[in-house]
């Protein structure tokens, strides 16, 4: 999630109409304004030429840059990054009432992450869950380990995680290791 | 009233000794002040008897925690049997069976019924689940029980209430007893005397112990108020899977080991549930209670005992 963040500012600079950024525009003004003295520049090359070279620089980037949170925007989740293998002893809590391949008193997770909520053909909801109309995903399962009450009143499952560290290392180890 | 045989000990050092001696420690309570000795000295008084409490035995469980419940809750069997006193019945409080499936609800009472003992339940919150399971808990353990699923009954001179709180449960599983309980509560104790002793038992704890975790019962202050006059009463819960006790005024509260798996206490986990401890210590953390009534003074002396 550090990735996502750090590459915003360069992706909604790269959002601006066709011309250049401002950054790389001043960059432009100072090098044709320094260009007879610079140093390192490479013998017969222009400012221009230097500047078309940046510019293929950037172009690659803002590609990767795009790639890069359009794989990540799938999901608008900005929360801190879960530890699945802390998630798995963590979700020994969950044991109380949940397996990966049972249903016990609560419904089994295997698949849970991506999965429809109360989806599950064999597993005895309840009508509030049933009509939350909910995916489970990193912002949803937070919402729901925060307080399950609050997403569905009159959900069956009384349970939650107080920090979000926690919730996110669970969620980790379900998407993860829950396949 | 008040048991004084192991003189020294004042409120405070009594208090340390519950939260430290665990096991091993007999507490007599007589008038609502409990004092300790160790075992052994108990005497069995004329008119006295005993019972046992047993509970989250939570049958059908087969995780990391405590991968055969079964035989967890047979060996806490072995422990009423090899009591030398026969009990004049057990008490379970509640989570019986872990799903409430049906085959869970028979297991349990083929392994209890080998104590041939009268037995007197509260449901726990994983064994009523929903209307259909509530019914087959009914069927099973609810005899003499309103349609609720509580009752009464008296043995020797002693009230004995057993309470259903884990229907509509509240935020976090906070127990709640409800306004038809309530009321059929305070119509039961109406016509007692105040020198009644009165024992409560019901499976989620009567006392806030940690709200956060749902540890706890949202109305039973009013419950408790209907007690305020009774000279001695001793409420035993179970559900959190670790002995605690408290005093209060005249009341003493006290929770129950499970005979299936610990649970962390509160403040020192993420979360209540399931604790994983290293298999050869798991019948350390696992126990049964016996509780010794004599009449005069009435005191209720409690011992809990590992299931090792
Ligand atoms: C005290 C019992 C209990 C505990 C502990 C518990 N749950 Fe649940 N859970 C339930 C029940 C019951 C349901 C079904 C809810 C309903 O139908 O309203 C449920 C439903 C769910 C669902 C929805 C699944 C689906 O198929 O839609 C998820 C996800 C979930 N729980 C995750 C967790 C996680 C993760 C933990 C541990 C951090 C946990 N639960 C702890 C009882 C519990």
């Amino acid at each position: 999630m550090g990735l996502l963040r750090l590459l915003q500012p360069l992706s909604r600079e790269a959002g601006r109409e066709a011309g250049l950024p401002p950054r790389l525009s001043r960059e432009r003004e100072e090098s044709s304004r320094l260009s007879a003295k610079k140093p390192g520049e490479a013998a017969g090359e222009g400012p221009y030429e230097a500047f078309l070279r940046r510019q293929e620089k950037y172009a690659a980037a803002v590609v990767l840059a795009c790639a890069i949170s359009a794989a990540l925007a799938k999901t608008s989740w900005a929360g801190p990054a879960g530890d699945a293998a802390r998630g798995e002893t963590l979700y020994e809590a969950c044991q109380d009432c949940h397996s990966l391949d049972k249903n016990d008193v609560g419904p089994r997770h295997r698949g849970v992450f991506g999965r429809k909520a109360a989806s599950l053909p064999d597993y005895d909801y309840s009508d509030a869950l049933k009509s939350a109309n909910i995916i489970w995903n990193e912002e949803t399962l937070d919402k729901w380990l925060t307080d399950p009450q609050a997403v569905a009143p009159g959900a069956k499952m009384f349970f939650h995680l107080d920090s979000p560290q926690d919730r996110a290392d669970v969620i980790a180890y379900l998407k993860e290791r829950a396949k | 009233m008040i048991d004084e045989r192991d003189g020294g000990l004042d409120r405070r050092q009594t208090l340390k000794c519950m939260l430290w001696a665990g096991t091993g420690v007999v507490w007599t309570v007589a008038g609502g002040v409990p004092s300790s000795r160790l075992i052994g000295s108990a005497k069995a008084a004329e008119g006295s008897f005993s019972f046992v409490q047993i509970s989250d035995s939570h049958i059908g469980f087969e995780k990391p925690a405590n991968p055969d419940a079964r035989a967890t809750l047979s060996a806490a069997v072995d422990k009423v049997l090899a009591t030398p006193d026969k009990p004049a019945f057990l008490i379970h409080t509640g989570d019986i069976s872990h799903t409430a499936k049906p085959g869970e609800f028979d297991d349990a009472l083929q392994l209890i019924g080998r104590a041939k003992l009268d037995v007197h339940y509260a449901p726990g919150e994983h064994d009523i689940l929903d209307p259909k399971t509530r019914d087959a808990y009914l069927a099973r353990f609810g005899k003499g029980a309103t349609g609720g699923g509580w009752y009464a009954f008296d043995q020797g001179g002693v009230h004995f209430v057993s309470l259903n709180n884990v229907v509509d449960l509240k935020k976090n599983g906070l127990g709640s007893l409800g306004p038809e309980q309530l009321e059929w509560l305070e119509g039961d104790l109406k016509g007692r005397t105040d020198s009644t002793p009165i024992v409560i038992f019901s499976h989620i704890p009567l006392w806030m112990i940690a709200p956060e975790w749902g540890w706890g019962t949202e109305d039973s202050a009013q419950a408790l108020g209907y007690l305020s006059r009774f000279g001695s009463v001793t409420v035993l819960n179970g559900h959190i899977h670790q002995l605690m006790q408290k005093v209060e005024g005249n009341v003493t509260f006290h929770t129950a080991r499970s005979t299936a798996f610990p649970q962390p206490a509160p403040g020192t986990a993420p979360a209540p549930g399931p604790k994983l401890v290293p298999a050869g210590e798991l019948r350390k953390w696992l126990g049964v209670r016996e509780v010794v009534y004599s009449p005069s003074p009435a005191t209720l002396a409690v011992t809990d005992t590992d299931l090792t």
